[in-house]
């Protein structure tokens, strides 16, 4: 009887070391289980006696048996907050990482917006200084000059002023269409729109621009209406043809052309000149951008007028296409959604 | 058109204006420059000009007050916008209240002239009644129109034209030099049943165009003013 109950203080000092942190409790509870067996449960009962063979090994084992299970219970419970420790510190730098992540991401695309942006402004404020010297050069010359001497002179240094200037507002024209559509991301209300009336309009202006330039016109007989805002999109073809007139050297006429196709109506305007240089190419195609830092000035203008008609064209969802002709020259082409009629006539 | 008529020019920019008014001037008109809305009343009623050149940015007030104001006062006088490209949606909207034409920075100043000579004797027309007389036969080039037997020809040909083609053709035709904005010609042949869009409308007048064998590059009916409407251009 007395060994069995002995016992139970045994196990009661086990669990108390178990949940307990540290060796107070368990030593305490061993000393106290001890005492106790002694006390109540050792002849001669309700006395406490240190002489009695045997006692001197219980206490030891009870204490022993404590210490035991309060180190190794205090053992696990450091392994188990280690592990915790661990598992948090794993979850955190995961987070972290993310964030991270999604930061370099941001600020990647920030930085590449931004790159077009510079890539741009650089090239526009070299490309305006141009004209603008000129322009003022011309402009004190004239002033400075008796009028009646030099009348023919003067006749040419105004005509340049006048063509200098023509040529920086076709420039603005597309800085601010970049910029509008680059600075925010609002989307264009694109409406539906008669193609031929957006490439009446471009002609026309290229006409003012260039009395001699030589087009041609394969337009589809269907009446369709596209998505556009119109302005911008005469724009991108007013840019392609401008670029084709002043760089590609045609000897044939430009060719402005619209056909039907399964995605859409599709733009093209072509040249048989001599084609552009297939890097070039490869970066529009890709849709990036065209500028370089060892262009030349001809080709930063151009790199202007492309930069434009790529940003207005993402912005209706489509993207300009360069391609070179089997017969020669460059065709540049993009395609725009057709507007499902609804009325019948 | 008086060759001395007067015209007012409002632009608060001294050298565009010093500009425009040197080229008026040389054409034989008299000339005024108000720099600013409050110059632009104090003149418009003081010297009663023929006809005023508006730019719409101005420092003081709106550019469509005065319209308002000027066309409130004096329906027939003949108001030519000058904007700027960012302001797109103020020109038609000035057209829309009224504005005769416009023309958008940079112009040339042969093409300003041409719309003022335009303007000139597009009121000059008005007063004479040819908007509303019903047996009205018109004429442009090789295209005739005769309202009252409700006939086309072009080139002698007679061209068949739907009731709403023939309206649009019509209104082209009586308001000859003035650009029509979708949403006047919306209004004029759709009246309260006008459709949410003017898809209608474009398809009509691509239709139109087809029948009367319009050249895109060189309209001589009906030409195009993106985005804001379209125009039967006066003959030079």
């Amino acid at each position: 009887m007395e060994n069995n109950s002995a016992l139970i203080f045994v196990l009661a000092v086990v669990i108390i070391s178990c949940m307990t942190e540290g060796y107070f409790f368990g030593i305490t509870a061993s000393l106290v289980s001890t005492i106790c067996i002694n006390w109540f449960f050792m002849y001669p009962y309700g006395n406490f006696n240190l002489s009695l063979t045997g006692y001197p090994v219980a206490i030891i084992s009870t204490l022993t048996c404590a210490l035991v299970v309060c180190t190794l219970t205090s053992r696990t419970k450091l392994h188990a907050k280690m592990a915790e420790d661990r598992e948090r510190k794993t979850t955190e730098l995961y987070r972290k990482n993310a964030i991270l992540e999604k930061e370099k991401t941001t600020m990647e695309i920030s930085r590449a917006k931004a790159d077009v942006r510079s890539n741009i402004l650089m090239s526009v404020s070299h490309d305006l200084r141009t004209p603008l010297t000129a322009i003022a050069g011309a402009a004190s010359v004239v002033l400075e000059q008796d009028p009646n001497e030099h009348l023919a002179d003067n006749f040419e240094l105004v005509r340049g002023i006048k063509d200098q200037a023509e040529w920086m507002s076709i420039m603005v024209e597309n800085i601010i269409s970049v910029a509008k559509l680059g600075g925010t991301d609002t989307e264009l209300q694109l409406r539906p729109e008669i193609p031929d009336e957006i490439i009446e309009s471009c002609v026309i202006n290229i006409r003012r621009l260039f009395p001699d330039a030589d087009i041609e016109l394969h337009l589809s007989d269907e009446i369709v209406l596209v998505y556009a805002e119109p302005i911008l999109i005469r724009q991108v073809l007013q840019n392609l043809l401008e670029n084709a007139i002043r760089h590609s050297e045609s000897k044939l006429p430009y060719e402005v052309s619209t056909e039907i196709t399964e995605d859409g109506l599709r733009f093209a305007v072509r040249d048989h000149g001599i084609g552009i240089p297939e890097d070039i190419r490869a970066l529009i195609n890709r849709n990036d951008s065209v500028f370089m830092d060892d262009n030349s000035e001809g080709e930063h203008r151009r790199g202007i007028g492309i930069s434009a008609c790529q940003s207005i064209l993402k912005a209706h969802g489509s993207k300009l296409i360069a391609a070179e002709m089997p017969d020669g020259g460059t065709e540049f082409s993009f395609i725009l959604k057709t507007a499902e009629q609804e009325y019948s006539i | 058109m008086s060759i001395h008529s007067t015209i007012l020019i409002v632009e608060d920019d001294p050298l565009i204006g010093k500009f425009m008014s040197r080229a008026v001037e040389d054409a034989g008109f008299r000339c005024m420059i108000a720099e600013t809305a409050k110059d632009c009343r104090i003149l418009f009623f003081s010297e009663m000009p023929d006809l005023v050149l508006l730019d719409l940015g101005l420092p003081d007030d709106d550019g469509l007050n005065l319209l308002k104001e000027m066309k409130d006062v004096r329906e027939s006088i003949p108001v030519i916008i000058v904007s700027a490209r960012e302001r797109e949606n103020e020109k038609v909207k000035a057209l829309d209240m009224g504005a005769d034409d416009y023309v958008t920075k940079p112009f040339g100043i042969f093409e300003l002239m041409a719309r003022i000579r335009t303007a000139l004797r597009h009121s000059n027309r008005a007063a004479s009644q040819t908007l509303s007389d019903e047996d009205a036969v018109f004429q442009h080039k090789g295209l005739t129109m005769d309202i009252s037997k409700h006939q086309v020809r072009l080139n002698g040909e007679e061209i068949h034209l739907t009731g709403k083609e023939f309206r649009i053709l019509e209104l082209l035709f009586r308001h000859k030099g003035k650009v029509l904005t979708y949403s006047w010609l919306m209004q004029q042949i759709w009246g309260d049943f006008i459709p949410a869009d003017n898809q209608i409308l474009r398809v009509n007048m691509a239709n139109i165009r087809r029948k009367l064998k319009e050249n895109i590059e060189e309209p001589v009916y009906i030409k195009t003013e993106l985005g804001v409407g379209y125009r039967m251009p006066e003959e030079e």
